[in-house]
């Protein structure tokens, strides 16, 4: 490799947008997939298709979708503040966007005698920033509400605001909890903490802390059950009401952006982020180089299986461009093939430090895909809360139960069993 | 009069910890979930334009006029069934039949099926039977005018069944 380009590919700046690719496919890039996985997955659990017209497996539904929004009329509804009419949405999904920066995607590795990482942005403060920025977003909603000048819309953000205190709160005990176990607050030692059995993951460490978090998230991110923000049979939408085109589609999207970033993070602080329990003992040192072949192998077979699938006749009698869909995963397929072939052929010291950190971020995707699905599923499976059971789930039982959860934490650090 | 009391089923502490009872609906959901995704068969969707049901016996459609033997209308222009015509769809305009034996026929016969209400009224209402109803329930149209159902229009035998 000459000089030039191993500076390049050790630098900092070229991880950073790297990671920023990678978070970006699995938010703005994923929203159109996210959207077409949540009403699929909506109709089977509800015993129907759900949309299986455009495109194979409707896939292409999503971009009808996208094109709707961005060519709809944009309504500014009489007497709403204009500016913070406009600046409401922007508020939400730049907030929303930021969080993401510093998640990190694979664990450290030498390269070119320089350490590297998939990550944006590697703030000492981690969590605390996550923390601390995802909870403005509360503001952008409130304003929504406000400078819409319709009653639902006030109501929504005045339910969001007290929602979003109340659980915030909750967050933030389940997370010291975590903090304490692991003795970190950076999320990349916090996923360090947890390598090695199974039972050093923070669901084994803290399970309190998880079941609070998990709960404390879904609210965070206005979804079933806590949903009240946007209650539809209550408040109309809520605080996006009066929004339309593509305002209203920065809303959906932030929407989704929050349940990538809590999705994400259950997975890296309560899972393993980007470790296989046991892996080294199994597979020995350098596990992840040579798992990723056969992550790639396991790619490939899946898309084969779509390749066939969608050419099936009774997958081809709605829509159309099956067959073009067949040969792109076919293409997709040959080059997964190859680049694990390349990575099992050739021992080059940065080939396979590259090919482990392909391994951790396939790891960390499927435990994101699995959290993200987790709360389509949520969704589809639970009624709302009303809002006194709300509150008082908030403030009379997961409160309580954090902090009992932090001091029982605490004393078991200092009792040296965590 | 007495206060009824009613038995509320108490939650049991199970119930009250969410958790078990969330899981519970959980597997619940994914089961219908996975059997809808295996099995597309087990879902009751109608894939509408490709798959149709089959029509049920009686079926209350648009209408249509029944002919003699030589071709004619059966129709005699009594107005029964304009008279019994709830939301004032039909219009028939009578005039004398050439035939000696049949007293009055009509000029022209309108139903309006944006205003009908497919009750079947005139159906029962007719001594001749000689309006009835059809299983064609496809009536979405892009003009209002090409809804205005003339006699010729009604006599034509549909082609469904």
């Amino acid at each position: 490799m000459p000089q030039w380009l191993q500076t390049v590919v050790s630098s900092s700046w070229f991880w950073a947008a790297l990671a920023l690719l990678v978070g970006y496919s699995l938010t703005l890039f994923g929203i159109p997939i996210y959207t077409w996985w949540e009403r699929r997955g909506a109709g089977l659990i509800q015993l129907r298709p759900g949309p299986n017209r455009r495109g194979p497996y409707g896939l292409v539904q999503a971009i009808a979708d996208a094109v709707k929004l961005a060519v709809k009329e944009d309504v500014v509804p009489q007497g709403a503040d204009r500016f913070l009419h406009a600046l409401a949405p922007v508020l939400v999904m730049t907030v929303a966007l930021t969080t993401f920066a510093i998640i990190p995607w694979s664990g450290d590795f030498e390269l070119f005698g320089r350490t590297v990482r998939l990550q944006v942005a590697d703030l000492n403060v981690g969590i605390l920033f996550v923390m601390a920025v995802s909870s403005l977003a509360v503001h952008g909603i409130a304003l929504a509400g406000w400078s819409s000048n319709n009653k639902y819309s006030l109501l929504g953000a005045l339910r969001s605001a007290a929602q979003m205190f109340s659980y915030e709160l909750s967050l933030g005990l389940a997370l010291v909890a975590v903090v304490l176990a692991t003795g970190a607050v950076s999320i990349h030692q916090m996923v360090a903490d947890q390598i090695g059995p199974i039972w050093r993951w923070g669901v084994f460490q803290a399970p309190v802390a998880f079941i609070i978090f998990i709960s404390a998230a879904y609210a965070e991110a206005n979804r079933v059950p806590f949903d009240l923000v946007e209650a539809d049979s209550e408040i109309v939408a809520g605080y996006h009401t009066e929004y339309s085109a593509l305002r209203f589609g920065l809303f959906y999207m932030a929407e989704y952006v929050h349940m990538a970033v809590s999705a994400a993070l259950t997975a890296l602080l309560f899972f393993g982020g980007w470790h296989i329990p046991w892996i080294e003992e199994i597979v020995g040192p350098r596990a992840y180089a040579k798992l990723f072949p056969w992550f790639m192998l396991g790619g490939a077979l899946f898309c084969l299986f779509l390749a066939w699938d969608v050419r099936r006749p009774v997958r081809k009698r709605f829509t159309r461009g099956n067959d073009l869909m067949a040969v792109l995963c076919v293409m997709a397929a040959a080059a997964m093939v190859a680049l694990a072939a390349v990575v099992w052929r050739f021992d080059f010291d940065w080939l396979q430090t590259l090919a482990a950190m392909g391994g951790q971020v396939v790891v960390l995707v499927v435990k994101f895909l699995f959290f993200f699905w987790l709360f389509i599923w949520v969704r589809w499976t639970l009624p709302r809360f009303r809002y006194d059971q709300l509150m008082r789930l908030g403030w009379k039982v997961l409160l309580p139960l954090g902090l009992a959860n932090v001091a029982v934490t605490a004393l078991l650090v200092v009792a040296g069993w965590l | 009069m007495g206060t009824v009391k009613i038995k509320r089923p108490q939650l049991t502490w199970r119930d009250r910890m969410y958790f078990p009872e969330i899981l519970r609906g959980l597997v619940i959901t994914i089961k219908h979930g996975l059997k809808s995704l295996f099995v597309p068969r087990s879902m009751p969707t109608v894939q509408y334009p490709e798959e149709r049901k089959p029509p049920l016996p009686r079926p209350r459609g648009k209408h249509q006029l029944v002919r003699r033997q030589d071709g004619s209308p059966l129709c005699v222009a009594c107005y029964c069934c304009q008279t019994v015509c709830p939301p004032l769809a039909i219009r028939i305009e009578a005039e004398e039949s050439p035939d000696p034996e049949i007293e009055k026929r009509p000029k022209s016969f309108r139903i309006d099926l944006l205003r009908c209400i497919f009750c079947g009224m005139c159906v029962e209402a007719c001594p001749k039977y000689a309006i009835v109803m059809t299983d064609n329930y496809e009536l979405a149209a892009e003009t209002r005018e090409s809804l205005q159902a003339g006699m010729e229009d009604l006599l034509e035998k549909e082609n469904r069944s």
